[in-house]
């Protein structure tokens, strides 16, 4: 969550927000508005896996959310559940809170960025690739 | 910092050669930073190199995504305090 928390912060999430997302009443919270509520409560329901048979809460995320919004609101959820996975699994270790605080400075992520670092991964394809390993 | 050591050693992105001396001058080209998470997914570093994007796109506002930083923030929050994830 170091990291989460701290990139968080400098997009605008108060602590009193942090804080009751949480919690299990966040639906009750005066500190989220309805697409903050709808989100959290979409993010609970696909990281427990009870997304798919819950077409009331399907139903209350809709409501407030576009098809294109549900979508990166899933994917965004689900890379988390990966990503937490292999964090976990690997014991990665947090980093020293001056370089978790590094992460702020990317909240708007710069698209001429992106298309570099791509460019760069075309310009470096490599010659060749590794063979599998034998099974 | 954490106590626990990686399962995965971490690499030293000074030291890093080949594909992975590639990623990581990528990856700082774009963020500013080599992540920590990134120096050991940086064992494997061309398919690393296919996931990172997809990360920084998915996590943030500006390169695509039609929701804020904000508001993706709080799904993560949700979504790592379920897990019980300190990362």
């Amino acid at each position: 969550m170091a990291h989460n928390t701290s990139l968080g912060q400098a997009a605008g999430i108060s602590d009193d927000q942090v804080e009751v997302i949480g919690t299990d009443d966040y639906m009750e919270s005066p500190h989220l508005n309805a697409r903050e509520k709808a989100a959290v409560l979409w993010a609970e329901h696909v990281t427990r896996n009870t997304a798919r048979s819950r077409d009331d809460v399907f139903e209350i995320v809709r409501q407030q959310f576009n098809e294109a919004e549900i979508i990166d609101l899933t994917l965004i959820c689900c890379f988390f559940n990966m990503f937490n996975r292999v964090t976990d699994s690997l014991k990665m270790p947090i980093e020293m809170q001056s370089e978790v605080d590094k992460i702020k400075a990317s909240v708007n992520l710069d698209p001429a960025k992106v298309k570099s670092y791509l460019e760069t991964v075309v310009a470096k394809w490599p010659q060749r690739f590794p063979k599998p390993a034998p099974d | 910092m954490s106590e626990s050591k990686p399962r995965v050693s971490m690499i030293d992105t000074e030291a890093a050669t080949g594909d992975t001396a590639i990623l990581f001058d990528a990856v700082r080209a774009m963020l500013g930073r080599v992540p920590n998470s990134y120096r050991i997914l940086g064992h494997s570093p061309l398919v690393a190199k296919m996931l990172i994007p997809f990360n920084a796109v998915v996590q943030r506002q500006g390169a695509g995504s039609v929701l804020s930083t904000k508001l993706k923030e709080m799904v993560v929050i949700k979504t790592s305090h379920l897990n019980g994830c300190k990362y």
